[in-house]
């Protein structure tokens, strides 16, 4: 079996035109200027990436004609997986463990299990479990997210939960950044209504450049309550509403980009960052804050920032960096902006530039 | 007074600001620590590889307080970062 045991650094990830064996597949992604290579043993294992990523933006890249070195490869393995190492110390994470080691991590995620290699390597290793619950497209969807968001991290993209938006004729963004529920979709979508741009509701890639860190829209579709599409007045946009979310049919999925066509920006670097909550006062308040309070609040966002030991020092750096270029405010929303929406874009407005 | 004086473990962390103040982030506990300037202050000297009276030094020098409250602070907080396990003596192993 042909391996790509050094891959990237200085090596670069051999293609079908290199002599591997047709019993390999490989693919390439592009997502925020970076390529990604996952190979499978068979089509049908890489279909199961492709499908997972067609919901992000994610955009596939002839193999053939890849001129970037791939910075990290991910494969997918149907062997039986290796054992976790027995001096790793677990933890629990979302549907199942993971098992940091200094420079490895293990994940053990619905039945199926993902190794990250060290550093050097570049690669992920994936070994998908055969029993029916690992194999419920749920399981495996978590399965690809877990293991794609860790090659981005050892690539150095950091997936982030967060909004993003520009006010009007604004080159720099504004970053939401809060907790489930805190508001965030509701706040994006109020101000895309009022002439705001967007690239994200709630998922981002961060990259930390020489020129500063930049905000790369990750997920294609927004996700709204059914009560959020209502008080937003999105129904008036009946093609841009998708299916629910699998896993929280609470969710609907919202494609903003059909609704939106014009206001639709991929990538910029922020400026700002709020962190919305949802307070009992009649007014709003919007509240400087200190940059190590809002580097706080940045890491209880990001867990792998603390849980993936060797990538952790240039993530918690990109966050001190995204820190240090970006003014920080928390904003209280009072009952003045559930009365009247519209008028939250003008608060802000008003609000970071004082 | 302590001495030697103690140096940062190998596995925090730490994000310098540009008002002075930090965060130390550990990744043996994946907890974080919030310090402000002054602890800052020591912390950087820790990186430095500075000794506990060079410290002392550098409080006075920066805050122009005594001797006495220099001391005081610094074994304050190296005593409050050695018990949450992110320091180490410098001729010690933890």
């Amino acid at each position: 079996m042909p391996e790509v045991s050094c891959f990237g650094g200085s090596a670069r990830a051999p293609s079908r035109s290199t002599g591997l064996s047709t019993s390999q597949a490989i693919r390439h992604y592009s997502v925020a200027d970076r390529i990604l290579c996952f190979q499978g043993v068979d089509e049908p294992a890489l279909d199961l990436v492709h499908n997972f990523l067609s919901g992000y933006y994610f955009t596939p890249v002839d193999s053939l004609g890849v001129r970037n070195q791939p910075v990290h490869l991910i494969e997918i393995h149907k062997s039986a997986p290796p054992a976790v190492p027995s001096d790793h110390l677990g933890f629990e994470i979302e549907d199942g463990y993971c098992y940091p080691g200094l420079e490895q991590v293990v994940l053990v995620v619905n039945g199926s299990t993902i190794v990250v290699s060290a550093p050097e390597l570049n690669r992920t290793d994936v070994w998908l479990s055969d029993t029916t619950a690992a194999r419920h497209p749920l399981a495996l969807n978590n399965v690809i997210l877990y293991a794609v968001q860790a090659a981005l991290r050892r690539g150095g993209m950091y997936q982030f939960h967060a909004g993003c938006v520009l006010p009007p004729d604004a080159n720099r963004g504004i970053l939401l950044v809060g907790d489930s529920g805190c508001g965030k979709s509701t706040l994006t979508a109020t101000l895309i209504l009022n002439g705001w741009r967007f690239v994200s509701d709630d998922n981002l890639l961060l990259r930390d450049t020489p020129s500063g860190v930049v905000a790369w829209a990750l997920r294609r579709y927004f996700t709204f309550d059914e009560s959020t599409l209502d008080a937003c007045k999105l129904r008036q946009f009946p093609d841009a509403i998708g299916s629910r979310v699998p896993g929280d049919r609470e969710k609907v999925r919202f494609y903003a980009r059909r609704a939106f066509p014009d206001s639709f920006v991929e990538t910029c670097v922020p400026g700002v960052i709020l962190f919305p909550a949802i307070g009992a006062e009649l007014q709003t308040r919007i509240e400087p804050l200190k940059p190590g309070d809002a580097l706080a609040r940045l890491l209880r966002q990001c867990p792998w920032a603390t849980c993936d030991t060797a990538a952790a020092p240039d993530h918690v750096q990109a966050l001190t960096n995204l820190i240090k270029q970006t003014r920080n405010y928390s904003v209280i929303a009072g009952q003045d902006v559930f009365d009247s929406p519209s008028s939250m874009a003008s608060l802000i407005s008003q609000g970071i530039d004082e | 007074m302590i001495d030697p004086a103690f140096v940062p473990l190998e596995h925090i962390v730490a994000s310098h600001l540009e008002d002075g103040d930090g965060v130390l982030v550990d990744l043996n506990s994946r907890q974080y620590y919030q310090l402000n300037e002054s602890a800052m202050l020591i912390w950087l000297a820790l990186e430095k590889g500075f000794s506990f009276d060079q410290i002392v030094s550098e409080i006075m020098t920066t805050y122009k307080v005594s001797n006495e409250r220099a001391i005081t602070s610094a074994e304050a907080l190296i005593k409050q970062l050695q018990q949450r396990k992110l320091v180490r003596p410098a001729n010690g192993t933890s």
